[in-house]
């Protein structure tokens, strides 16, 4: 497997800050990749450093196998980026900068297919400072793909967007995956990770403390699967004495268990009837990733709290 | 070669359409020394300077509005514009590609040149068209040296001046007030103007005065040809910005 992007053991600080500690990852070719984290979690700065803006204190970066702070222009024509924050030049119009943009690039994507992509067809005309936020977004992304790139940066792509323009944002990353890019993205959202990312990387304190995709970070996380039955009064709870996890009440046996593989080899071992009710009224869920991403940012999950935010 | 000729080429067009688009720069460098020069030939058309009778105190009011002209142009707004262009992240997003980075800049430039040229040409032309003001025959090669010095010094000021400007809002006012106070007391707006001796041996160290004098020195029917002085004192100033832009340049927003 070609690895696109490796960062290794890689540590930066801004004075006396430290905002990475020995960051370790790598990517794949085709994959889309998510650094996950809060804010003032390290996640600009890594992009930053994958840039060429930034060098690590410590540690190495590859992209494509180059050194971005050497490579220069070679690396900048197989790049594509999306800053976090970057203006345009206001008076220009979305049609001039996309063309602009591909002369800068030896093979470009056509002029209509990257309009297509992003959805801007009718805006073609439009001056730059005309445009909507999430019309600018998408600007931002026409441009970063113009020079049909084999490798995409995403800075908090959708940061601030509305849902609408939040559900066109997650078309358009998925076109660049049809077409084969790989795509690494910072964000601070749970349900955009969980969406677009191949694998994820929750990003704590400047380190990567997990990568894998929702169910290896379940694990990682060390939370148990989620379990619901019925049972009969007396079985139930001794099942919650035996599985500490468990609780019960009017005959439903709900919670956390480490090992469902024992939970189950005990259901089979009841009485008929209480087995067989059991199985018949089982569920299993394996933990989503905001319960395994606030286990590892070490916060309990609050039921009441929105997914995102 | 014929590439980059290209590339040049297809920017500075591009930064051009730009700029007449916006309607801000396109008064300040444009039109508001056209206003100058016009109220200004209003108020001193037909005054003498102080005992001299063989000129017109409008022969040296349009020199000072072209010094005024060149300097708004390459000065003020090119270090506003490269201002807000970093404070806004489109430097930074010009830095992700591949664009040789010499060449965008080289643009810029190019761009300002033109844009300056066709400032200076319209305020030469309304002196001559509503003052009946012109050039000394004699004196053509005192405006051409002092057009190019003047555009090459102020640029390279406005190039070094822009990695000052931390912040977009900063940009219009930080500028202005760099020139306007040495605008007023080199004559561009007055040129009858009396300031004390020790003030005027300092103003004559700085570039606006000596591009005033160039200019005027076109204008005038008793200068003696190019005055060197003046033009020394632009070529100091430019090489040193030069150096000092090269050093200080930042294609990122600062962090402060």
């Amino acid at each position: 497997m070609t690895m696109v992007v490796e960062v290794d053991r890689v540590s930066r600080s801004f004075g006396a800050q430290s905002v990475l500690r020995e960051l370790s990852f790598s990517i794949d070719q085709g994959e889309i990749f998510c650094l996950l984290g809060p804010n003032g979690a390290g996640k600009t700065t890594t992009l930053e450093i994958l840039e060429g803006f930034l060098t690590p204190d410590a540690g190495s970066v590859r992209v494509l196998g180059c050194d971005p702070m050497a490579s220069g222009e070679t690396l900048r024509r197989r790049v594509g980026v999306v800053l976090q924050e970057s203006g345009f030049p206001k008076f220009f119009r979305v049609g001039e900068m996309i063309d602009t943009w591909r002369s800068y690039y030896d093979k470009p994507l056509p002029y209509d297919g990257i309009l297509d992509l992003v959805g801007l067809r009718s805006d073609e005309t439009k001056l730059v400072r005309k445009l909507s936020g999430g019309q600018r977004r998408r600007l931002d992304f026409a441009l970063a793909v113009a020079g049909d790139p084999e490798v995409i940066f995403l800075d908090e792509p959708t940061t601030g967007f509305d849902p609408e323009a939040r559900a066109r944002c997650w078309e358009s990353i998925a076109g660049l995956r049809e077409l084969g890019k790989t795509i690494l993205l910072t964000t601070h959202y749970l349900d955009e990770a969980e969406r677009l990312g191949d694998r994820i990387a929750v990003l704590l304190d400047g380190a990567a403390d997990a990568i894998g995709n929702t169910q290896e970070l379940a694990q990682l996380s060390r939370l148990g699967v989620t379990v619901s039955f019925q049972a009969p009064a007396k079985v139930a709870e001794q099942l919650a004495v035996e599985f500490p996890g468990l609780d019960t009440a009017d005959e439903i046996v709900e919670g956390h268990v480490d090992d469902v593989r024992s939970l189950l080899r005990r259901l089979e071992l009841l009485d008929e009837p209480a087995s067989q009710r059991a199985f018949a009224s089982l569920r299993i869920q394996p933990p989503s990733l905001e319960q395994a991403y606030l286990s590892l940012v070490g916060r309990q999950p609050n039921p009441t709290e929105p997914t995102s935010r | 070669m014929t590439s980059l000729l290209i590339r040049l080429g297809r920017q500075t067009k591009l930064e051009q359409r730009a700029f007449w688009r916006n309607p801000d720069y396109a008064f300040f460098t444009f039109l508001l020394p056209l206003l100058l020069l016009a109220l200004l030939g209003a108020v001193n058309s037909g005054d003498e300077i102080g005992d001299r009778t063989d000129i017109n105190a409008i022969e040296l009011v349009v020199p000072g509005v072209v010094a005024f002209a060149v300097i708004v142009s390459a000065y003020a707004n090119l270090a506003s514009r490269l201002a807000v262009l970093r404070a806004d992240g489109v430097l930074k997003r010009i830095r992700t590609t591949p664009l040789d980075h010499r060449a965008y800049l080289t643009a810029q430039l190019l761009s300002t040149l033109v844009t300056t040229l066709l400032a200076s040409a319209a305020t030469l032309l309304l002196g001559f068209v509503a003052f009946d003001v012109a050039p000394q025959a004699e004196g053509v090669l005192a405006l051409a040296l002092g057009l190019l010095l003047g555009i090459i010094c102020f640029a390279a000021l406005g190039l070094a001046l822009s990695s000052a400007i931390s912040h977009a809002d900063a940009a219009g006012p930080i500028t202005h007030a760099t020139y306007l106070p040495l605008a007023l007391v080199s004559g561009v707006f007055d040129p009858s103007i009396n300031i004390p001796g020790w003030l005027e041996t300092l103003v004559s160290l700085f570039p606006v005065q000596a591009l005033v004098e160039l200019l005027v020195a076109a204008y005038d029917p008793t200068a003696d040809g190019v005055p060197l002085g003046p033009g020394l004192v632009l070529a100091i100033w430019g090489i040193a910005a030069t150096v000092i832009a090269m050093r200080t340049f930042s294609w990122v927003p600062s962090r402060r």
